[in-house]
């Protein structure tokens, strides 16, 4: 019962941005835990915390949520669907009107004009291209020339059962929305219908000069033009042989910025689209998918390498100022006044680029995808990661979309906090078969990538017989330590423990991961069963003995 | 994909990492074609292949203990005895190295 009251009011914390823990008063307390398993059957934890060990700070959110956008009122525009797994790949701020765009499975309109009361103008649009498995074709880059702002251009790559398209949104009709709970007329978009090109496929683009440059892969940038009657698109210009795999495109007047996956930023002089010429080039290393320039500024979103940011003062000889680690792998980035939000798929980052040479962390965030186990409370594990791919920034204000929802947030630059980050397989901590008897045990690295130390102050696991060790660490900020979960083998039947450790992180008070000993099924320290398929090349078969005598990486994956 | 050819396969490759994609969806499995042309153009030298886990259901068993997750993506590693020594939902490519370092240290 106590146990329960400690976690309700962390959660509260948590959501609001308040305070963080603060010292208990009671030198030592006992509590009784009851917890429910389906492995082990019902069973009783005793545990005892002690508070001999460091005192935890107390400390704000630097990133403080705002919304989850989604509720009623995301009914109103577009179909009336409200969604809740969008798979929000863009999100994108305009200032000029306070709107956000994003593509995700659909695409949509935002009013973020009161980023805490942010409300859907348009919602649930995609376009009619078959798709035999009945995937949406949303959208996964959009962007609008400032000129013409109720034409918003999208793109998507393709996928394995639809086609690339490149496509026109246009925003300039409004309907009464009699049936609705908003009071002023909502966006009524019309989708033009899609442009496509036999082995094209399109990724990134920016609506400039009147044209539209739109990054291909492998076929290099296509130039674009909309007909201003029937909003049909075509091509007027491209360059084909000078990017191997370009990704996005940023034109600055005669200038374009592309960034190819694998070799970096291109520079290129786009004044005749039809000539397209190569200024410079400047291998960065890493995985190049989004870049935003300002001013004599690149900043790349360069997967593992993280956040880059690239001196363009002179387009004939960029030169790489700073690489930046984000954690897990940088996949989109926005730019605004001095400071860069970077999606880096397990969290958001937020940095101040006033000293290029040395980005310097202002604060991080993390989502996580909720499960609800009411109707199996004994089976209950706990929530993961939400990957989180967009991002945009506007002042204090940052957009995040993750493969749920947009969300809004608040930043506090003058705020320092910790901020844990605990690697993704803490969800599923193999300790293998552990004889009867004997202990078998799994060692978790706790990272603080946060601006001030991380104090630990209980780290414990629901069964009885798994421990966490220590209980207690100050781990200080840069900085990471470990804790040991161990399982003493009273049977040699499954067990599995949820380990929660409680800290003075203002936005993850409690962190929690999944323990598991001598697994049903196949888990960690069992032999990899033989596994066989179709190479997609060759159509020869594939096997698991291929990797015999080697260090196998498998990684699953999907086209979609 | 293309993260974990230039973060492992050109790493770890020559050390003796064996890097293998696998695709357990039953939308794919009749068109390896279109599987193919998606990999094409992320520059990947690893083997892709269609797992039928109706044929060795190794995907869907290891899915089966992941309640609540992500069906994609998978990590797994597996040691030069052929056991199972790390698997992840979701990417971090962080503390895959330092298992793959790991486990690439160990003795043959």
């Amino acid at each position: 019962m106590v146990r329960s009251t400690l976690v309700v009011v962390a959660l509260v914390m948590a959501a609001t941005g308040c305070r963080g823990s603060s010292p208990p008063e009671d030198a030592t307390r006992t509590v009784t835990n009851t917890v429910t398993n389906t492995v082990t059957n019902h069973h009783t934890a005793t545990h005892t915390i002690t508070e001999e060990g460091p005192q935890p700070g107390r400390f704000e959110r630097t990133l403080v949520p705002l919304v989850k956008v989604f509720d009623d009122k995301g009914a109103v525009g577009g179909h009336g669907v409200l969604e809740d797994h969008m798979h929000v790949d863009e999100v994108r701020f305009r200032e000029a009107d306070d709107r956000l765009f994003y593509c995700s499975y659909t695409f949509g309109v935002i009013d973020v004009s009161e980023p805490h009361d942010a409300e859907y103008m348009a919602q649930g649009y995609d376009w009619p291209l078959e798709s035999p498995v009945g995937r949406n074709t949303g959208c996964l880059h959009l962007d609008w020339d400032d000129d013409d702002p109720d034409i918003v251009y999208v793109t998507h790559r393709g996928n394995y059962d639809f086609h690339p398209h490149l496509s026109v949104v246009d925003l300039s009709t409004t309907y009464d929305p009699k049936d609705t709970l908003k009071e002023d007329p909502a966006l009524d978009p019309v989708l033009a219908p899609s442009f496509f090109e036999d082995g094209i496929s399109y990724e990134g683009l920016d609506a400039e000069n009147g044209l539209v440059y739109v990054a291909l892969h492998s076929e290099g940038i296509g130039v674009y033009q909309r007909d201003p009657l029937t909003n049909e698109m075509a091509r007027v210009g491209g360059e084909a042989t000078l990017i191997p795999n370009a990704y996005d495109i940023e034109v600055v007047g005669t200038t374009a910025y592309v960034v190819d996956e694998q070799q970096g930023l291109f520079v290129l002089d786009v004044t005749d689209p039809n000539d397209i010429r190569l200024v410079s080039q400047l291998f960065t290393g890493g995985v190049v998918r989004d870049l935003d320039v300002d001013g004599d500024r690149a900043y790349l979103a360069a997967g593992g390498l993280g956040l880059v940011v690239v001196d363009i003062s002179d387009p004939t000889a960029p030169t790489m100022v700073s690489a930046t680690s984000t954690g897990g792998t940088a996949v989109r980035l926005g730019y605004d006044s001095g400071r860069v939000a970077v999606a880096a798929w397990n969290d958001t980052r937020v940095f101040d680029v006033s000293d290029p040479a040395s980005p310097r962390l202002i604060g991080a965030t993390r989502n996580e995808r909720y499960k609800d186990y009411a109707d199996d409370p004994g089976n209950e594990r706990p929530d993961i990661t939400a990957r989180t791919l967009g991002v945009d920034i506007h002042g204090d204000d940052l957009f995040v979309g993750n493969w749920m929802v947009p969300y809004t947030y608040a930043i506090h630059e003058d705020r320092l906090s910790p901020y844990m980050v605990l690697p993704e397989d803490v969800f599923y901590m193999g300790l293998g078969t552990v004889e009867v008897g004997q202990v078998g045990s799994y060692t978790l690295r706790v990272t603080n990538d946060g601006t001030a130390p991380l104090t630990i102050t209980d780290a414990w696991a629901t069964h009885p017989d798994f421990a966490v060790s220590p209980a207690s660490a100050v781990v200080p900020a840069g900085d990471s330590t470990t804790l040991t979960v161990s399982y003493t083998a009273a049977s040699d039947e499954p067990a599995t423990a949820i380990v929660n450790i409680v800290s003075d992180d203002p936005a993850q008070p409690l962190r929690k991961g999944y323990a598991v000993a001598n697994p049903v099924g196949i888990g960690i320290g069992d032999a990899f069963p033989y596994t066989e398929g179709t190479d997609v090349n060759t159509l020869a078969a594939w096997t698991s003995d291929e990797m015999e005598g080697q260090v196998g990486l498998v990684a699953y994956f999907a086209t979609f | 994909m293309p993260d974990l050819q230039q973060q492992f396969v050109e790493t770890y490759a020559s050390q003796g990492l064996y890097t293998v994609a696998l695709d357990p969806d039953a939308d794919d499995y009749e068109n390896p074609a279109a599987v193919a042309a998606f990999v094409a153009n992320q520059g990947v030298t690893f083997p892709v292949a269609l797992e039928e886990t109706a044929v060795t259901p190794t995907y869907s068993t290891i899915e089966g203990i992941y309640d609540g997750a992500n069906p994609y993506p998978v990590q797994i590693l597996v040691d030069r005895k052929g056991m199972i020594r790390y698997v992840t939902r979701e990417y971090d490519p962080v503390t895959l190295h330092e298992r793959v370092q790991e486990l690439l240290a160990e003795p043959p």
